[in-house]
């Protein structure tokens, strides 16, 4: 009785072989779900930035509207706005908190509306913007409002 | 191992696209406001204080007056030869008012030429002329000036310099 001994010599010399191509695909494997993962946080990041700018850019119109250019809103406008209406125009299930503050020449917050809470948020994004708005002295001020969305 | 190679190959140009990913849309600028945004609302803010400013004959600047009308003054006084000195007081409050205005992670920098003149020597620096090798971000505004053409106003917001008294 002779044994096959060059078969099971052959069998271990495939595993090595098999390793090698074992290793390379989940190398790439990997590699793939890496990039996708990474560009998927990308574009999530991105969309809540754009939201971020579109809210901005609405309470922004909604202070000081196109036809009015060149005329200050007055701080009590600012004061009287409702933020909510404003991000429901953009979008509806958005959690935000849009805040405006007077830097110059008072420090004054003015306004500021939350829906949600951030507590958990992975994610949030940024945009703020600066209007002039008359106090109630007729001075210029210089009025921030930031939005912060996630 | 031709195999191996090639997957090793592929893994780098994967990642190296997850990188180039990321990197463009990591611009520094996210969080920051925009500082020609920021410095025409200002410009046209009032100063919101009476002061006095010592130039010969002295003269007192209102609370009602723009904080671009000052300024025109200023930078045509100093055009004419008076020392930047004088303005001190208008200078300080200026800076200040712009460090409570933007981010307390950047420092505010206010830099003024002339329309015609050299970029290399501005005709006034608030409070000091930027570090020109910083990464910062900047926006500019035009002012009149009196003996024709304009004054050109930068506002440099410098991150690598915190103000450590300004923001909100």
């Amino acid at each position: 009785m002779s044994w096959d001994d060059a078969a099971v010599g052959g069998f271990f010399e495939d595993l090595t072989v098999l390793l090698f191509v074992m290793v390379g695909v989940a190398v790439i494997v990997s590699a793939g779900v890496w990039t996708a993962h990474d560009a998927m946080d990308g574009r999530v990041e991105e969309e809540l930035g754009i939201l971020a700018e579109e809210l901005l850019t609405a309470v922004l119109r909604e202070i000081s509207p196109p036809e009015t250019i060149g005329h200050a809103p007055s701080i009590e406008h600012i004061t009287g706005l409702d933020l909510f209406a404003v991000a429901a125009e953009i979008d509806s299930d958005c959690q935000f908190c849009i805040s405006a503050t007077e830097h110059h020449p008072e420090h004054a917050w003015l306004c500021s509306a939350t829906r949600g809470l951030p507590e958990g948020a992975l994610r949030t994004a940024y945009a703020s913007g600066f209007v002039n708005a008359l106090d109630p002295m007729g001075m210029v001020a210089v009025v921030e409002v930031m939005v912060l969305v996630w | 191992m031709v195999f191996f190679a090639a997957a090793l190959l592929v893994t780098g140009m994967l990642l190296n696209q997850s990188g180039s990913y990321d990197g463009a849309h990591e611009d520094g600028s996210a969080g920051f406001c925009d500082p020609a945004d920021l410095l025409a609302v200002l410009m046209r803010a009032s100063v919101g204080t009476s002061m006095e400013l010592n130039t010969s004959p002295s003269v007192t600047v209102t609370g009602y007056e723009e904080f671009s009308e000052v300024l025109s003054f200023e930078l045509d006084e100093i055009d004419s030869g008076t020392p930047v000195e004088l303005f001190a007081a208008f200078n300080d409050f200026l800076c200040w008012t712009l460090s409570c205005a933007c981010s307390p992670a950047m420092e505010p920098h206010l830099v003024a030429f002339r329309e015609d003149g050299s970029y290399d020597e501005p005709m006034l620096a608030i409070p000091s002329a930027p570090d020109p090798t910083a990464l910062a971000f900047a926006g500019s505004v035009t002012l009149p000036r009196q003996s024709g053409g304009h004054y050109i106003v930068v506002l440099v917001l410098d991150p690598a310099s915190p103000s450590e008294g300004g923001g909100v």
